[in-house]
């Protein structure tokens, strides 16, 4: 900072310097073009009468002239160059150096006697016979000077004063727009993040401040609504307990009030070992499910051919679609490969066609339930391989979109069948165990539409 | 197998869990000593000849894993069978890395305990003694040519999907066992998780429909609870 203040004002010094400079020689150029003229004449009563009375008084006082005939001799000056102490500049006689220099209106430098510093030039020139005339124009540049050397101390004086200052100052400027920021502070600390969203007032700090502000509030509702959702999340596992295991207890206990037959109690064990059986199903699910979206699970990923995949997962489904005259269809090339991890994406795939078998059956009885499976290239350099799962059924509503994915979430839809809504929030930790992507695309006019996006090519991880 | 009796330790502190177990062992023709801790079951394995250990993993004294590191080093190689809640990776593989055999996460159903030790003794005596022949396959009046993929029930050709026919062949290899939809999923399917839909049940009525309904005595049957069993009617249903 201070060496750039440093280099400016060296810059603005050199620049005055060098337009001063040029101001002068532009003076002794009007001079030399108005005296010029009479020496080539080279009448000395007319160059004396000029310098004397026809001498133009307007011209700036600071210009000296004085003229030197063939002899040596000054034989006319300017009123102001007689003075004494520019007795060294104009000298009496002139100075054989000047006639054997042919330096025609070359700037030097001179210090006068009293230490003012001129610019002088000294011009050469014959009349019409051949006389030699000298011409010496000095200018004062002492006044330039006193100004250069005043502008130089200036900016020296602002340069160490900014030096100085700029520490000093600082530590109470820092001081002045640190107060708001602790007074910040000390508000965060006094909120709790919770279930309340704790939001500070933008209105209490400066401008500046909104962004800060504005990122914070946004920060403190993601967390309590992250706080919302757990808490939710426990109590819905509470309540999917609940559920079997009140439905365990009924069962034995009435079975066990009074002696019954061998096939009641059979018929009993069954149903309850049924509900343990879901009890596990759910906590199975439910481990698998944490432990994947911490990144628990170890993924073997390999390359798989899709279409022996995809056509067992038809296999596997076709009888129970058609045992409601239903359909699953395989659209799905041969030789599309995807790295992944063959039991997770299987898992995947399985979740979403059962989610298809149970959610997605036409509402209209005249329809029969139809599931197509597909699997084609996508992305510009085809690196991407989309598998998509669509159904005939009611398809799910907009609002309900961002939240199909939540765990436990249960949408309408799915009201009074049997299930935990872990299906597609198992789909989305697998997909993100492969870096990919599930998502459900808008419906056209009936239907949903899952979309998996995996990658067809190694990816470095 | 159960001519000359197999004998099993079992080692687990929860007392309900250790009584079913007995219970159900025994029932399936095992001799079973139970043992509620790690030192106890430590003085009993060193004294006394066993076929099998089921160890729980966390128990007073000794854990499961510390037994069995110390039963090996005294050259104990007796088969072992883990029964844990804890199923993180690095449990199951520091389980088999100490040698066991297997290794079940509670809570596991007793028809997949029972198939696991029979797979283990099988493997154990080296062949499956129900199959005559490589290539041949009786159960009850079921013949099943493996080679020429063809089933006869009473010498009628059944005419099977080959899905079918390698669902029918599980039931009759495990012949008189109850197969879970898991343990059905996983052999046919190859998949290693529960589905939620009534899948395996769909398959099982089409294989009915072709090798029961024609035929007056039905030999699929359904384990409410549990799954599907292929025997004659009359046959005891816990006969091996």
């Amino acid at each position: 900072m201070a060496c750039l203040f440093l280099i400016f004002c060296s810059l603005v010094y050199i620049a005055l310097v060098i337009k001063i400079d040029s101001e002068d020689i532009e003076l002794i150029e009007e001079k030399v073009a108005f005296v010029l003229p009479y020496l080539k004449i080279g009448d000395p009563v007319e160059i004396k009468h000029l310098l004397g009375e026809r001498y133009p008084q307007d011209l700036r006082k600071r210009v000296y002239v004085t003229i030197y005939d063939r002899n040596g001799h000054s034989i006319a000056r300017t009123f102001n160059a007689y003075a004494n102490e520019l007795s060294d500049i104009f000298p009496e006689a002139v100075s054989p150096k000047w006639i054997l220099d042919d330096h025609h209106a070359k700037l030097e430098r001179i210090r006068s006697d009293n230490l003012r510093v001129f610019n002088v030039s000294t011009i050469k020139t014959r009349d019409q016979s051949n006389n030699i005339w000298i011409m010496r124009v000095a200018v004062d540049h002492d006044t330039e000077e006193r100004i250069l050397a005043t502008v130089g101390a200036a900016f020296l004086g602002m340069f160490f004063l900014a030096i100085i200052a700029v520490p000093a100052s600082s530590g109470v400027i820092t001081n002045l727009i640190m107060r708001p920021l602790r007074h910040l502070s000390q508000e965060i600390e006094q909120l709790t993040l919770g279930r309340e969203t704790a939001a500070l007032e933008a209105k209490l700090y400066p401008k500046e401040f909104l962004g800060l502000i504005t990122s914070f509030n946004q920060m403190s509702q993601n967390a309590s609504q992250a706080f919302d959702r757990l808490e939710s999340f426990s109590a819905d596992i509470a309540h999917e307990l609940r559920n079997p295991l009140n439905s365990l207890r009924g069962q034995l206990e009435v079975l066990n009030v009074r002696p019954r037959s061998i096939d009641e109690y059979r018929d009993s064990f069954g149903s309850v070992l049924e509900d343990v059986h879901r009890l596990c199903q759910l906590v199975d699910s439910l481990l698998f499910l944490l432990r994947g979206e911490r990144k628990l699970i170890r993924t073997a990923i390999i390359k798989i051919d899709l279409f022996p995949l995809m056509m067992s997962l038809r296999d596997l489904y076709e009888p129970i679609l058609q045992e409601t005259n239903g359909q699953i269809i395989c659209r799905c090339k041969q030789d599309l490969f995807v790295y992944a991890e063959p039991q997770l994406l299987q898992r995947a795939l399985i979740n979403l066609v059962e989610n298809a078998l149970k959610y997605g059956r036409p509402k209209d009885p005249s329809l029969s339930p139809k599931i197509v499976l597909s699997a084609e290239p996508m992305g510009d350099a085809a690196n991407h391989i989309a598998i998509t799962i669509t159904d005939n059924g009611p398809g799910i509503s907009p609002n309900e979109v961002p939240y199909i994915f939540d765990r436990l979430f249960r949408s309408d839809r799915a009201r009074g069948t049997h299930g935990f809504g872990l299906g597609l929030a198992i789909v989305r930790m697998i997909m993100d165990l492969h870096d990919g992507h599930v998502e459900v695309l808008e419906s056209k006019e009936y239907g949903c539409t899952f979309r998996l996006i995996l990658s067809s090519v190694v990816q470095s991880s | 197998m159960g001519d000359n009796t197999l004998k099993i330790l079992v080692v687990e502190d929860d007392p309900k869990t250790a009584a079913y177990l007995q219970k159900g062992l025994t029932e399936n023709g095992y001799s079973v000593d139970i043992s509620h801790d790690g030192a106890d079951a430590l003085e009993l394995a060193k004294g006394k000849s066993y076929d099998l250990f089921i160890f729980d993993v966390m128990l007073p004294f000794h854990s499961g894993f510390e037994l069995l590191k110390i039963l090996r080093s005294l050259e104990i190689y007796t088969l072992t069978i883990f029964l844990t809640a804890k199923d993180r990776l690095e449990d199951r593989v520091c389980g088999l890395d100490l040698g066991a055999d297997a290794y079940l996460v509670k809570p596991f159903s007793f028809s997949e305990l029972i198939a696991v030790i029979r797979s283990l003794f099988r493997r154990r005596m080296g062949a499956d003694h129900r199959v005559h022949s490589s290539d041949q396959l009786e159960a009850c009046d079921i013949k099943i040519d493996i080679v020429k993929h063809q089933v006869r029930r009473s010498g009628q050709l059944l005419d099977l999907t080959p899905l079918e026919f390698k669902l029918l062949t599980f039931l009759a290899r495990r012949e008189g066992e109850v197969l879970s939809r898991t343990l059905i999923l996983e052999h046919i399917w190859d998949i290693n998780f529960d589905c939620s839909t009534n899948v395996v049940d769909v398959h099982i009525r089409r294989l009915r429909a072709k090798v029961d309904e024609p035929f007056e005595t039905p030999l699929i049957h359904t384990v409410r609870g549990m799954g599907y069993v292929l025997r004659s009617e009359n046959s005891n249903p816990q006969s091996t």
